[in-house]
């Protein structure tokens, strides 16, 4: 669940930019899974974070929002495998929704490495069991990648199949996003 | 590349510690080593835990939350690289054949491990911190004596730890696995790596990419405000994965020296 507010004021101790900001905030609810302590819950918080505003802040056209700030706040309900992806994607649609404009949608897949075999969107058990992942989220009507991280080690062809399988499923994954999108709109303007 | 300047033990008191110059970029890393418990994930497996500072000296924007930050994302990405299994839990380092085989700091399954600390300051950035940082811990680490200790099971059964601590018995860790991480940057339609400070100010986004010695590619974590073409993303990854054995034997030489 993600919601989006602003654009707000930047406080004034940030300093000051001709471009907006994203403040992603990302926060696991206590039974969405299985951590040994809160420390580490709150480790697994701000890298979520870090990921998120690294993938949508090439998206977002922040150049039209001088001095203002965009509050992302991400709410894990359930974690079964590939959060990072799915919040990227939920958090983009949410912006969109939210009116912001933005240079295209982005979506993000994970694709892990399980025994010599590609998986894409990994459940929580492969994920676990995987020997490497890749998370990519991309803009994919113009094919730039906005954010990846790869962990594993990962063979020269296998990087490059991995890559094709993860942009492939960007696609797929932006025009469901897209079609979600228009069909709340629409619903939203029948309904008025 | 510019060229890089390599000391080793200048902390006393670290089990393992090296200094870096990379042109004006300037990196100090420690290694400490103590015993602890292992985590409840992960019972037959050592911990490693690094940090990464910056010295307000560095530069001014260093001050307050942005260095943590950034130190933060450094640090990450370098802990990734040494234990991929780290922070995201699940696979284990040894599996998947980069890094450090953290199996080999077990000394109690579940009860006792080594847990090695790398704590890297940056003394002044001049671009290309992620390098240098990660260069200077290979470094450190390959220098780091961990002490030997056996298990002995007393009269009572209890299980009691013995530490020797004369210099010979300790052991190195070993390095052979551990990945370079180098950062290729896009400038314009260009892909460079090794920027300055100065220049990275000119690259709209930054890829930095962990290779092991046979150029695989170990890990990797993106920066910048811009996105990057796909046929871009794969020459920078390229190039990344054609530096990172040369630059691994050149400090490979001088450590076994």
């Amino acid at each position: 669940m993600v919601g989006v507010f602003g654009p707000r004021q930047s406080e004034v101790k940030l300093g000051f930019t001709d471009t907006g900001r994203l403040n992603c905030e990302v926060r696991y609810t206590s039974f969405a899974a299985a951590r040994a302590s809160k420390a580490e819950q709150g480790q697994a918080e701000a890298a979520a974070a870090q990921a998120l505003s690294q993938a949508l802040e090439a998206s977002a056209q922040l150049e039209r929002f001088p001095k203002a700030v965009f509050d992302v706040s991400a709410m894990v309900l359930e974690a079964g495998g590939a959060d990072a992806a799915v919040l990227v994607t939920a958090a983009s649609a949410a912006l969109a929704d939210a009116g912001v404009e933005l240079h295209d949608l982005v979506s993000a897949v994970q694709v892990v490495k399980c025994g010599g075999q590609l998986l894409l969107d990994p459940s929580l058990e492969e994920g676990g069991a995987a020997e490497g992942s890749l998370l990519l989220a991309a803009m994919a009507s113009t094919g730039e990648v906005t954010h990846m991280e790869v962990r594993g080690r990962w063979g020269d062809g296998e990087l490059r199949e991995g890559l094709e399988l993860a942009l492939g499923g960007c696609g797929q994954l932006r025009g469901a996003v897209r079609e979600a999108l228009l069909a709340g709109m629409e619903e939203r303007a029948g309904g008025a | 590349m510019r060229p890089v300047e390599l000391e080793l033990g200048v902390i006393a008191q670290a089990a393992g510690s090296a200094r870096l110059h990379m042109g004006a970029t300037d990196v100090i890393v420690g290694v400490k080593v103590e015993v602890g418990s292992p985590s409840q994930g992960a019972p037959d497996q050592g911990r490693l835990q690094v940090t990464v500072e910056f010295s307000p000296c560095a530069s001014p924007i260093y001050q307050g939350r942005f260095g943590e930050t950034y130190g933060e994302q450094i640090a990450a990405a370098i802990e990734a690289s040494l234990a991929p299994g780290g922070r995201g839990g699940g696979s284990d380092a040894s599996s998947s054949g980069c890094g450090i085989d953290l199996s080999k700091l077990l000394i109690l399954r579940g009860k006792t491990c080594w847990m090695v600390f790398v704590d890297a300051l940056v003394l002044n950035d001049d671009g290309n911190v992620v390098t240098a940082v990660s260069a200077a811990t290979l470094a450190a680490l390959r220098d780091t004596r961990i002490p030997k200790v056996e298990v002995v099971t007393d009269a009572a059964g209890e299980e009691e730890l013995e530490l020797d601590d004369s210099p010979g018995s300790a052991w190195r860790l070993d390095v052979g696995g551990v990945p370079l991480v180098l950062t290729a940057s896009q400038v314009g339609a260009q892909c460079v790596v090794d920027l300055t400070a100065a220049e990275e100010r000119c690259a709209t986004s930054g890829l930095h990419v962990a290779v092991n010695r046979a150029g695989q590619v170990c890990g990797v974590t993106m920066t910048g405000r811009k996105g990057i073409d796909s046929s871009m993303l794969l020459l920078m990854m390229e190039t990344a994965q054609k530096l990172g054995p040369v630059l691994w034997e050149q400090l490979m030489k001088f450590l076994t020296r």
